[in-house]
């Protein structure tokens, strides 16, 4: 017995000892968490389903949604959806620079970050829902939703 | 010296007791692994979860313990219903806690790689500075009281060591520790918090199965005392 407790007390100083080998991580270095990558679900924003918008809605040749900023700003408003729902994926870019900011109704809010044109960018809102809002930085930018990861 | 056969009380008290702290250590770690979010939602969901398991085993002892001065008749009766009740709340709560965790675990998931925003906001809300450092002392803390405990049994009683279902109780307390301590190191610290609501996923899965297992125990009990009587 003594020696089973032993090698359960050696294994779990191991198992303390790996997180050691982590200790200078970089901020996007995800390491093995990127096994998880496929558990990020394939809801993506689709305006209409629990979400709506006061920005001009279009399509591109490719059938994608398009949102454009003909004012100052506009925004998306992503419904509340069932607590058992995976978050809703957000996946765009823009033809012009943009400046986009979202208040999620649970969490922190985050301040307008610039986005610079043709930058594929991404967000998720939990099941709560948010809002998410684009502001002009020059001309009237043309926003693409994706339905794919960057 | 106790005859042979006879349980030795003192041993076995600080067993339970030792498993009693451990509970109580799991359910406050919550304090001490508070986020450095604008929340302060505190990130850490695996050693909390920890006391779901140990909670069945304090409970086996604490009935080990009550046999000792309880009648026999009374006993099993109490015993029985008591266990019902019991492992149907846990497993009722135990599926709860694991859809919570799960719930996290994709939201964590979804934000982590949805660069920039996405990132942001993980960030923001604190599961980036998971506290691996306090985790591990907690942890440590937690392996060392379950070793002592898991010591205390054979000298109370060496019937103990051949019960296989208090072994693979044990068995499954050292574990779950173990898989929290191992996910807690095998990612670098911005992604700790996603291994962590993982970690809580199995461990809530292993205290659901012990849930279900002594529910059905416990309901094979009462009818054959109902049907006895």
């Amino acid at each position: 017995m003594i020696i089973v407790l032993v090698a359960i007390a050696l294994i779990f100083v191991i198992a303390v000892g790996i997180g050691g080998c982590h200790g200078s991580a970089r901020r996007g270095d995800a390491g093995a968490a990127k096994g998880l990558k496929g558990l990020q679900g394939k809801h993506f924003l689709v305006i209409g389903d629990k979400a709506s918008t006061n920005c001009a809605i279009g399509q591109d040749r490719f059938g994608r949604q398009t949102l454009t900023v003909s004012s100052n700003s506009c925004a998306i408003v992503v419904g509340k959806r069932s607590s058992f729902r995976r978050p809703t994926r957000v996946v765009f870019f823009s033809n012009l620079p943009v400046s986009v900011s979202i208040d999620p109704v649970h969490g922190p809010h985050q301040d307008p970050q610039q986005v610079d044109a043709n930058d594929c960018s991404a967000a998720a809102i939990d099941h709560s829902g948010g809002t998410m809002t684009f502001s002009r930085v020059v001309g009237s930018p043309t926003i693409t939703l994706l339905r794919q990861s960057c | 010296m106790p005859e042979t056969g006879e349980v030795r009380k003192i041993p076995l008290i600080i067993a339970l007791v030792l498993i009693i702290i451990c509970v109580l250590i799991e359910i406050s770690a919550v304090a001490f692994l508070r986020g450095n979010g604008p929340q302060g939602d505190p990130p850490g969901l695996g050693i909390p979860y920890l006391a779901l398991v140990d909670g069945i085993l304090g409970f086996t002892l604490a009935l080990l313990v009550l046999a000792l001065v309880l009648p026999q008749h009374l006993q099993a009766k109490l015993q029985g219903i008591v266990s019902v009740i019991l492992s149907f709340f846990l497993a009722l709560g135990s599926i709860v806690l694991i859809f919570i965790a799960l719930g996290k675990l994709f939201l964590m998931i979804a934000l982590f790689f949805a660069v920039p925003f996405g990132t942001a906001a993980y960030f923001a809300a604190g599961w980036g500075t998971f506290p691996r450092g306090a985790a591990a002392a907690i942890l440590s803390l937690l392996m060392l009281l379950k070793i002592v405990a898991s010591i205390c049994l054979p000298i109370a009683h060496q019937r103990f060591l051949v019960a296989k279902g208090l072994i693979l109780l044990i068995a499954t307390s050292f574990v779950a520790t173990i898989i929290v301590a191992f996910l807690h190191g095998l990612v670098p610290l911005p992604a700790v918090s996603i291994t962590d609501a993982l970690a809580a996923i199995i461990v809530g899965i292993l205290a659901l199965i012990w849930a279900i297992v002594m529910l059905v125990g416990s309901i094979v009990a009462v009818v054959q005392a109902l049907t006895t009587s």
